[in-house]
Formats: C-alpha cells, sequence, structure tokens
C-alpha cells in the first residue's frame, strides 16, 4: 500500500482543506466583528463550538459503526470506528482547553460545571476507558467486540449525563452564545463557514487514521 | 424457567460460600467508619454531606462486589458450560443483574444502620420512600456493573477497568441518587425530584436493554 | 449432521484456522488430530457456542451455529480441559443444575444411580472444590451420560485419565457408538484413535491437512507427525 497522501484525492483534499483553514482564520481574526464587553474573548467561540460539533460527529459515527461491527462482524467497522473514535476524542480534549480559556476572562473562574462542558469532561473519561479496553482488553478479535459495546454505552449514556448535569447545577451560567448570532448576520456566515472547515478536518483526520488502520490490519496479518 | 435456575444458582452458591455479602459488608462497614473518623465534625453539619457519602460507599462496595461477580464462573471455567447451554446470552446477563442486584440490597440491609450510628442519619418515617430509591439506583448500578464486569473477566487488567469505566457510565444515576436521597431526607416534597427518579429509571431501562442485546459479544471468547 | 463451511478465526491478528470446511454423519466418531496450537481446541470451542469466529459458517441437524439463537445447543454437548462445574456447588447440584439448563427431564434418582455407578457415592454431596481430578473427570462423565445430546464435542477426553475413569469412558464410548451419537473429539492418543475412531481429521497450519475413514489401516503416528 502506497503512503496517504500518494493518493491525488487525498492529497487534493488536504491541500484544499488548508487553504479553507486559513481563510476561516482570517476571517475569524480580522472580518468578525467585536461583541460587546466580550472583546477578543469571544473569538474563541468560532472554534469552540465547531470542535464540539466534530467530537459529536466523531463519536456518533463510533455508535453507528461499532452497532454495525457487533451486527457484521467485520473487521472493516471496527477500523472505521477506532479512527471515530481517536479522532472526536482529540476534538473532545480541545473542547475541555478551550472552554476554561474563554470561561476564566468572562465568568472569571476557569471551570465551573457548565453541562455541556461537564458532559464533555465525562464523555472523555469514558473515552479513556475506550482506549484503555483495546490496549488491555485481551486479543485484538475479544477487545475489539468490548471496545464496540462501550462505544454504544458511551453515546447512549451522553443525553442521560447531560440533563443529569444540567439539572444537578441549575445556578451555573450557561452558554451565552444562543442571542449573539443576533447582534450582527456577518457573526452567523463565519460561524457556518468555520464549522464547515472544522468538518473538513474532521474528514480529512479520519480518512487518514483509517489509512493508517487498515496499513496496520495487513501488516498484523502477513 | 432458565433464568429461575440460573438466578437460584447464583443464590445457593452465595449462601453456600458468602463471599459476596460478606466481603461487600465488611468493606462497607469500613468506609463508613473511615467516613466518621474523616469528617469529625458536628453530627448537625453531617446531614448536608449524608446522601453523598451513603452513595460513595455503595459505589465502591459494588466495584467490589462486581470484581467478584464472575470468580465463581472462572475458577473451573464454568462460564465455558453455561455458553455451550442452550441458553440466551440475554438471561445470563439478566440472571448475573438479578442476583448481583440481590446482593448489594442484602449489603444495604446491613450497613445502613451505621450511618444512623456514627454519621447520624435519621431514617424513621423515610423508610418506605429511601427503599424505593435504593432499589432502582441498586438496579441500575447491577446492570451497567455487569457488563463491565464480564468484560473483565477474560481480561487481566479487569480489576481496573472495573473502576475506571464504572464511575464515569453511572454518573447520572449517582447524581440522581444523591440528589433524591437529599430530597428525601429534607422530606420535600415528591413532586420536587420526580425528575431525577425519572433520570435513574431512565437509565435503568436503557442499559437492561442495552445489555441484555449484547451480553452475546461480550461473554464470548 | 454437521455442517462446517469456512471457519476462519485469529488471534492477536494470526490466522489460527483458515477457511476449515468439513461434514460429518450421523453416529459418525471423528478423531481430530494436530501438532499442538494447530486450532483443535478453538475449533471445538468454536462449535460450542463459547468462542466466537471471524467469519464462516456451521449447520448442526439443519439449525444454523453462530446466530443468536441459543436452540441448537440443545444438541451439542461441550467437554473441554478444565472441568466446567461450579466450585462451590455439590456434584449432585452440579450435575442437577446442568441438566435443568438443558432441559432434560432426569429424576433424582437416576442422577444418585449415576453418581453411584461412577463410583462418586458418599461424595455427591461434597462441594466439587474438594474432588480430585480423577472424581471431576468422572463427574463429568455422568453429565454426558445424562443428558441427550446429539453431538459431542471433547477435548483430549484420556488425558490425564485414571484407568478406572478410562474404563468408564470405554463403556460409555461404546454406548454413544450403537446410541448413534456422534462425536468429534481431539486427541494425541494414537491407541484411543485406532481402537475407537471412524474417521481422522487432520488439522495442522489451521487447515483441514488430511481427511480419512481408513482408520484401522493406516499409520496412526506417522500421520500425527505430519506424513501421510
Amino acid at each position: 500500500m502506497k503512503s496517504y497522501l500518494s493518493y491525488d484525492k487525498n492529497k487534493l483534499l488536504a491541500i484544499g482543506t488548508f487553504i479553507i483553514v486559513l481563510v476561516n482564520l482570517y476571517l475569524i481574526i480580522y472580518v468578525a466583528p467585536m461583541v460587546p464587553e466580550q472583546e477578543w474573548a469571544q473569538r474563541i467561540f468560532y472554534y469552540h463550538v465547531p470542535l464540539a460539533w466534530n467530537s459529536f460527529l466523531g463519536y456518533l459515527g463510533v455508535l453507528i459503526c461499532s452497532i454495525l461491527y457487533l451486527v457484521k462482524r467485520d473487521p472493516k467497522w471496527d477500523i472505521w470506528a477506532l479512527s471515530m473514535a481517536e479522532s472526536g476524542t482529540v476534538f473532545a480534549f480541545l473542547i475541555l482547553i478551550t472552554g476554561p480559556i474563554w470561561a476564566k476572562p468572562i465568568w472569571g473562574s476557569p471551570w465551573t460545571w457548565e453541562p455541556r462542558l461537564t458532559t464533555t469532561l465525562i464523555l472523555f473519561l469514558l473515552y479513556i476507558g475506550y482506549f484503555m479496553i483495546r490496549e488491555f482488553g485481551g486479543p485484538y478479535e475479544r477487545s475489539s467486540r468490548y471496545a464496540a459495546v462501550l462505544g454504544i454505552l458511551a453515546f447512549v449514556d451522553v443525553p442521560i449525563i447531560y440533563f443529569a448535569v444540567n439539572f444537578w447545577a441549575p445556578g451555573v451560567q450557561s452558554h451565552p452564545q444562543r442571542g449573539i448570532g443576533g447582534h450582527d448576520p456577518n457573526i452567523k456566515y463565519i460561524f457556518f463557514f468555520s464549522l464547515f472547515s472544522f468538518t473538513l478536518i474532521l474528514i480529512n483526520m479520519i480518512r487518514y487514521r483509517l489509512h493508517a488502520g487498515r496499513l496496520e490490519q495487513k501488516r498484523l496479518e502477513a | 424457567m432458565q433464568l429461575l435456575t440460573l438466578i437460584k444458582k447464583e443464590l445457593r452458591q452465595e449462601m453456600r460460600s458468602k463471599e459476596s455479602i460478606v466481603s461487600m459488608t465488611v468493606f462497607g462497614v469500613t468506609v463508613i467508619l473511615l467516613f466518621a473518623f474523616a469528617f469529625n465534625a458536628a453530627p448537625a453539619e453531617f446531614q448536608r454531606f449524608l446522601p453523598g457519602l451513603i452513595w460513595m460507599t455503595y459505589l465502591f462496595v459494588s466495584i467490589l462486589g462486581l470484581l467478584r461477580s464472575f470468580a465463581s464462573e472462572k475458577e473451573m471455567d464454568a462460564f465455558a458450560a453455561l455458553l455451550s447451554s442452550p441458553i440466551d446470552r440475554g438471561n445470563i446477563f439478566l440472571a448475573k443483574l438479578i442476583s448481583f442486584w440481590i446482593f448489594i440490597m442484602g449489603t444495604q440491609l446491613l450497613t445502613m444502620p451505621l450511618f444512623s450510628a456514627f454519621l447520624n442519619l435519621k431514617l424513621g418515617l423515610n423508610l418506605p420512600l429511601l427503599s424505593g430509591v435504593f432499589i432502582l439506583t441498586d438496579w441500575s448500578i447491577a446492570a451497567i456493573g455487569v457488563m463491565i464486569s464480564g468484560m473483565g473477566l477474560r481480561t487481566r487488567m479487569g480489576e481496573v477497568l472495573v473502576p475506571v469505566l464504572l464511575f464515569p457510565l453511572l454518573s447520572p444515576v449517582l447524581i440522581g441518587a444523591t440528589k433524591v436521597t437529599a430530597g428525601i431526607l429534607k422530606s420535600e416534597a415528591l413532586a420536587d425530584f420526580n425528575f431525577w427518579v425519572m433520570i435513574i429509571l431512565t437509565f435503568a431501562v436503557i442499559f437492561t436493554l442495552v445489555g441484555y442485546l449484547t451480553f452475546g459479544s461480550i461473554s464470548e471468547e | 449432521m454437521l455442517i462446517v463451511k469456512n471457519i476462519t478465526k485469529s488471534f492477536h491478528h494470526k490466522r489460527i484456522l483458515k477457511h476449515v470446511s468439513f461434514e460429518i454423519g450421523q453416529g459418525e466418531h471423528v478423531a481430530l488430530l494436530g501438532p499442538n496450537g494447530a486450532g483443535k481446541t478453538t475449533l471445538l470451542k468454536i462449535l460450542a457456542g463459547i468462542v466466537r469466529p471471524l467469519a464462516g459458517t456451521a449447520e448442526l441437524l439443519g439449525e444454523k451455529l453462530f446466530t443468536e439463537n441459543s436452540s441448537h445447543r440443545r444438541h451439542l454437548v461441550f467437554w473441554g480441559h478444565s472441568a466446567l462445574f461450579y466450585p462451590a456447588l455439590t456434584g449432585y447440584e452440579n450435575i442437577s443444575l446442568f441438566l435443568a439448563l438443558r432441559d432434560e427431564k432426569v429424576s433424582s434418582d437416576a442422577i444418585r444411580e449415576h453418581l453411584k455407578t461412577f463410583h462418586l457415592e458418599g461424595s455427591e454431596n461434597d462441594p466439587v472444590r474438594t474432588y480430585s481430578a480423577g472424581m471431576l473427570q468422572r463427574l463429568t462423565m455422568i453429565k454426558l451420560a445424562l443428558s441427550s445430546w446429539q453431538l459431542g464435542l471433547i477435548d483430549e477426553p484420556t488425558t490425564g485419565l485414571d484407568i478406572e475413569g478410562l474404563e468408564f469412558l470405554k463403556s460409555l464410548s461404546e454406548q454413544w457408538k450403537q446410541e448413534r451419537k456422534t462425536l468429534l473429539f481431539s486427541t494425541h492418543d494414537a491407541d484411543w484413535v485406532r481402537e475407537r475412531a471412524d474417521r481422522i481429521l487432520l488439522i495442522d497450519q489451521g487447515k483441514v491437512a488430511f481427511d480419512t475413514r481408513e482408520v484401522k489401516t493406516i499409520d496412526i503416528q506417522a500421520v500425527m507427525q505430519g506424513n501421510f
């Protein structure tokens, strides 16, 4: 098998994504309007929310591929699930970093038990367990099945965790972004452009990881 | 029928060896005493922490019990006989769930008085409502716990995986159980915490279902 | 009665069974031979439903294996290296539990009768944790003698048997022959194969390397060493 970038399709996708991400960065820094009272801190919102979107997409993918793996028993779906899990976890980790960066100037403290942030933290912990199971769960043929079950458990648990945390700490400020779009239509356009460019990054990552996973499988089975 | 046979098997083994309930109870007593020593404050102040302490204790106790829950299957590989019998994997899961549920309730029955004795828990009139919360929460703990300890059965890292995975998966249930317990102890109106009862109930139903459906993938080698 | 097609299994990505296919007829006693690590135990465990194959299908008396359906396992029984009992339960309880899980209608008198025949009288109410290896093997034989299976999957039945146990197993195997019960058993015991098997399946490097019904005429030692 050849290297990832030796395929024209992958090369094109990578270059296209790189350009779009640069444009996105320019838009966020130079074009996006200032939001009163939040100033520069608000701009992390163009990153923070797409990160959450990517993480969600990744984990949703894990759920779907895990079910397919358990039903069809085809290792192909396990490689898909693993690729999505790793990509999703990278983004979950970034949410946990960017959240406090934003919260510090706005709320005065880096960590509050904000429901979405807390849910992400618990989900992140669950996925640490997911990778531990893959590592320590015995031979691949079995640990991959355990991981699939956990991938399902984790995603099904998320809404319950979210509702629980939401009611658990009702006094905590929740995300204020909902109203922001009303200030200036540009905010909305730039936000959606950012969402698009981050989704492209996710697609690149998953494709790259899939390629690596297939190579690894070939090597191990040889 | 087979489900009943399997549950009877678990209970008979427990009656013989008393492994689960005794070790869980002794450990529970230790944890409660530890809390009593560590928070050596005025008894009135305990009331605020009590619900959290109760559920932390039973989370630890459950972890200990779950680590032993498949031990008898492993010792002479009886699990292989179970898997090669004409029983649905889902029923094996349900039998383990129900028997562990009974064990943890038994442990609570034996250790709850200590909360009254050392940590000033006022059971009294709250007992019927509290029992309801315990029955429901224990079922949730057992459902998710049996799934994870089933994965630990053939894994050399089983002792690590159970505690690492149990807490995050159970977090909504533990939050809910703590809230409801606090509500009952403060004699609040039922309507104030029925949301939490719904959370625990949803969890119990969903994870019993997921466990029933996926236990084949967990139990087969 | 048993049709196995393309069973494949890997372990840590290494293929241990590669597209294993064969058929067994009703009443055949088939010896599964092969070097250690050839995948004999894995194959038996896959057919018993204990190990999940990577790919492949199998059919037992017209019912598909490897599905969520568990009813086909009524027709089979597995006897492995370990004793497969609950250590805290007594010999009697283990037998009656096993039979109850298979939905077999066997009277308690019949169980006690068998315990006596297999020289376990007096120990039937002790937990099997206290049994010796020979007693555990005889208890397993009672399990097999009392249940109504069609396909017996047995992993090295003669290993570690004492003379008494060997005699019991011989008479059982003759009885099963008469009842036209099918056996698939792995073994390293050439004499046992020569006397008791109707057919030899040799598994080597994850494949069926040799399959013959000429058990009486061929050199079994040579087959076991890979010369055929």
